[in-house]
């Protein structure tokens, strides 16, 4: 099992949605910590504490676009793990959200 | 010990006893006030955040990405500064299901504010999302009212 703490192993910042917006985009945390775990079906803890705070867009990115990518909601549910406390729990529920209205929209096409 | 003595000393315990009792019954009363008043100060400060969030955005949305230069990044600090300041302050308020319910109220706001094109080199300017973030704001407003009222 992996433990990413997004602060420490990736940014206190998290940015924009694509990689063209800059560092610590959500395009590049999921190229580079969540699509690996998924490939090998590592299971990877994302722990959300710590950061700045996570615009949506990123969020979007990062996790929905897993889904756009053409992996199913089961899959990522399997393996990828969301870790919050109190004052970060509304981004699990974002993440929650994004990947919930990708899936939906997968099954649905 | 005479009956008199036993009497006066019975007197002397209730005294004591009645005055430790008011001064428990005072500290607890003034706990109490404290922490509705540190309840009535937290929500003062969500909503001033809030309304700043909300001047931050129709800054922001009204003008595309190109437009603001370099104050761009300056807004998108300030508006995430906010949103997470408004998520600290709810979760030092609420607990369990209201902090669940004012999480979930605020995710509106929050999406209409910083998601979609948030952050975007190319982001066109996109004022017609404004009433999105207003609408969002005003029913959270309300909810995190409703919330501290159930508090008292």
């Amino acid at each position: 099992m992996t433990k990413v703490h997004v602060a420490k192993d990736f940014t206190q910042f998290p940015g924009g949605r694509l990689r063209s917006t800059g560092k610590g985009s959500g395009q590049e945390f999921r190229e580079r910590f969540l699509v690996p775990a998924l490939e090998l079906k590592e299971p990877a803890t994302i722990v959300l504490d710590g950061a700045s705070g996570y615009p949506p867009s990123f969020l979007d990115e990062a996790f929905g676009g897993l889904i756009r990518a053409g992996w199913t909601l089961a899959q990522v549910k399997q393996v990828i793990k969301i870790e919050a406390g109190p004052a970060f729990e509304i981004y699990a529920r974002l993440i929650q959200d994004y990947l919930e209205a990708e899936e939906a929209r997968r099954v649905g096409q | 010990m005479t009956p008199e003595m036993v009497i006066a000393l019975s007197a002397g315990v209730g005294t004591l006893l009645a005055t430790a009792l008011k001064e428990v019954v005072n500290h607890l009363v003034r706990r109490a006030q404290g922490g509705q008043k540190s309840l009535d100060d937290d929500l003062g400060e969500v909503l001033v955040s809030l309304g700043e969030l909300r001047k931050l955005a129709d800054r922001y949305w009204v003008k595309s990405a190109s437009d603001l230069g370099e104050d761009e990044p300056v807004y998108r600090s300030h508006i995430m500064a906010h949103c997470h300041h408004i998520n600290l302050i709810i979760a030092q308020m609420f607990t369990g299901a209201p902090k669940r319910e004012c999480d979930v109220s605020f995710m509106p706001v929050m999406k209409a504010v910083a998601g979609d094109t948030f952050g975007n080199a190319d982001r066109p300017a996109t004022s017609e999302k404004l009433v999105l973030v207003h609408q969002a704001a005003l029913t959270f407003k309300r909810d995190v009212i409703a919330k501290r009222r159930q508090k008292r």
